[in-house]
């Protein structure tokens, strides 16, 4: 992006969109860094206004401080080698000398330490994005510059590792110094007005901390071909032993391929196969050739007939019950990709090629695609709770016999309430789940924490588990409270929990927990939330100035058997009237 | 308006959008209030950007109104096709 560009997206931003509160601390003067950072945010959510804030030159410690006491809706933090210590910079000189490398290293050492308890002080309040030094390291030592000095190590290992102690904080992104600029430093900038960046660095800088402020809900599934693809060969004509993915037949960028979806899955990714091949034929495979990397376990569910390729991804995301868009499909053959594209339009459709370079961006794309910060013990039960619900999908028809099937469940619902604004899982459900979802609106981080900051607010979640193992988190409620009424502005169930009759538990819950004589619920119908839709009319319930308005005693006269073990927990603080 | 002036004038109405052309062709620090030392620094990086001149520390002081910098541009100029006979 050019700086003309930048300003001129900037003047496009429509004031009076719902504003987006970042917080730049720095030492330097932020300049470009504040224009480009708030124009590639303006790009990537024009839904927003973009308000940049930024504190005073010189101070970085003073900065941090000062964001955390405005509280924003995300914070960014650029260090640069000046702010560990002035000797690191060039702005001030005073006759210092290699004698001297020892003290700068320990005085580096005391700020590190500053700093570390700044952010994370910080942190408690605001999601940070923190960017460590990317200019070149400063030649202080005798040695060639083009060789690691002994200072220059212990500086880089006190900076290593602060690095690892502040990934412990759920709160903490780094942005990975790779990601920018080989040309970073301008000293006319730096000698004139305190900006030490050229142009080009301040506006990939900008860029990718954007990319990181603004990231995208993850992908949920991934669906892929097996001739071809996970394999070199054709299963049906080269038979069981005559595939391979290995150095040795010069498939090794199928193994590598394969490795990347066995990791997917173990992460909570959910890995299907689609194939045109005979199901005994890869049945074969996976049982003889214990070299697959990519285990049968790792697959599910396994799609394989020879039907067209469009109606076996149809089957497989009929079992995950998630939607196109939350899908990618690879594929070998365009002409597959192309009749499954247009079926599926929303869905991402990627071409395998075994080339080397295609094989390692395909990588790249696919852990920017599935990324994810931390791995949930919903993210690994995932694959094996709908593998086993899949299995035991014998839902009776008609009421009496649900209850009972329900109550033969030994179905136990775990319920928190809490304001706890570092529950990933919680904010995740919010912006991935589609079909039950109160109005479709999607939040970010700071957003999810702004409103848990709000007097009287709430985040109720749902976890679920059965005799056929724990399903996790299934569901994420934000509301607040006001008198004898609860506002619920947030409500997502998981498509993993339909026909658990878990909705009406989270209503009985705040009903009895608030000992509230209404609920006032935020509804807005979208065109994907169908299940929310149906379940709200089944509710005993008015429209009043567009929330829907349930009474306590008419709910709880029609509310359906909820044969659970329902065990809940308010966390402290929580302000529970009753 | 030269094409040097009416390319100006564009990077100028990205500093200072709430500004007029009119006034903007006129402007200088002293008498446009927004104008200060970063708008100055500003508009010095869009001129590298968009007129492909190296701005020096001691060219900064000269950036003071919209007419000086259509001047030293046009001096950029000069000297540039000179070196290119």
């Amino acid at each position: 992006m050019r700086l003309l560009d930048a300003l001129k997206i900037l003047q496009k931003a429509d004031a009076t969109l719902p504003s987006l509160e970042i917080f730049l601390a720095c030492g330097f003067t932020p300049l470009h860094v504040q224009t480009f950072l708030s124009a590639s945010l303006q790009e990537r959510l024009p839904e927003k206004h973009v308000e940049i804030t930024v504190g005073v030159y010189d101070d970085l410690t003073g900065n941090i401080a000062r964001m955390a006491e405005a509280n924003p809706s995300g914070g960014v933090v650029i260090l640069e080698w000046q702010d560990l210590d002035a000797r690191l910079g060039v702005r001030r000189v005073a006759g210092w000398d290699w004698q001297d490398l020892p003290e700068v290293a320990a005085d580096v050492r005391r700020m590190v330490l500053r700093v570390e308890r700044l952010l994370l002080a910080a942190a408690e309040r605001v999601r940070l994005i923190v960017c460590f030094p990317t200019l070149p390291f400063p030649l202080l030592s005798s040695q060639h510059p083009a060789t690691v000095s002994p200072f220059q190590a212990d500086v880089e290992l006190a900076l290593a590792e602060m690095k690892c102690r502040l990934l412990q904080c759920q709160s903490i992104s780094i942005l990975k110094q790779s990601a920018v600029s080989a040309q970073t430093f301008d000293p006319v900038g730096e000698l004139s007005f305190g900006f030490p960046y050229t142009l080009s660095h301040a506006a990939d800088l900008g860029k990718e901390i954007a990319r990181v402020l603004s990231m995208a809900p993850s992908k949920k599934g991934l669906i892929t071909d097996l001739d071809m693809t996970v394999w070199n060969g054709i299963l049906g004509d080269d038979g069981v032993d005559g595939v391979h993915w290995d150095m040795e037949h010069h498939a090794q960028t199928y193994g590598l391929y394969q490795q990347l979806l066995h990791a997917l899955s173990k992460e909570g990714v959910l890995v299907a196969a689609a194939s045109k091949n005979s199901p005994e034929t890869v049945q074969q495979i996976f049982a003889h050739r214990p070299d697959l990397i990519l285990k049968e376990s790792d697959i599910f569910p396994m799609a394989v007939s020879w039907q067209t390729k469009s109606e076996l991804v149809g089957n497989i995301l009929k079992v995950w019950n998630v939607g196109p868009e939350s899908v990618i499909f690879i594929d070998d053959n365009p002409f597959e990709l192309e009749e499954v594209g247009r079926k599926y339009p929303q869905m991402e459709c990627i071409q395998f090629d075994p080339l080397p370079r295609f094989v390692m961006n395909l990588w790249h794309e696919i852990r920017t695609k599935f990324a994810r910060r931390t791995i949930s013990e919903e993210d690994r039960v995932r694959s094996t709770s709908i593998r086993t619900m899949t299995e035991h999908e014998l839902l009776p028809d008609n009421s009496a016999d649900f209850d009972d099937f329900l109550e033969h469940l030994e179905a136990e619902l775990k319920v928190d309430l809490s304001r706890n604004s570092g529950d990933e899982r919680a904010l995740e459900l919010i912006n991935k789940t589609n079909q039950f979802n109160l109005n479709g609106t999607r939040l970010i981080d700071a957003e999810f924490r702004n409103y848990l900051a709000q007097e009287g607010s709430f985040l109720l979640t749902a976890s679920y588990s059965d005799k056929f193992g724990p399903i996790g988190k299934v569901s994420s409620l934000l509301g607040c409270i006001t008198g004898d009424t609860v506002l619920v502005d947030f409500w997502v169930l998981s498509c993993r929990a339909f026909s658990h009759r878990i909705e009406f538990v989270c209503l009985r819950i705040l009903f009895e927990i608030f000992d509230a004589k209404y609920i006032r619920l935020r509804w807005k119908n979208t065109d994907r939330n169908s299940h929310l839709q149906d379940f709200l009319s089944q509710l005993p319930g008015k429209t009043i100035d567009g929330l829907l308005v349930i009474g306590r005693e008419t709910f709880l006269q029609d509310c359906p058997a909820l044969p659970y073990k329902i065990t809940s927990h308010v966390a402290k603080g929580l302000d529970i009237q009753a | 308006m030269t094409m040097i002036e009416s390319k100006l004038l564009d990077c100028m109405k990205a500093v200072f959008p709430t500004v007029s052309e009119g006034t903007l062709a006129e402007a200088s620090m002293e008498n446009l209030a927004q104008w200060d030392s970063l708008s100055t620094v500003t508009i010095a990086a869009l001129i590298e950007e968009n007129f492909e001149v190296e701005i020096e520390p001691e060219d900064l002081v000269k950036l003071t109104s919209f007419k000086n910098i259509a001047s030293f541009l046009k001096e950029q100029e000069g000297k540039k096709e000179a070196n290119d006979n």
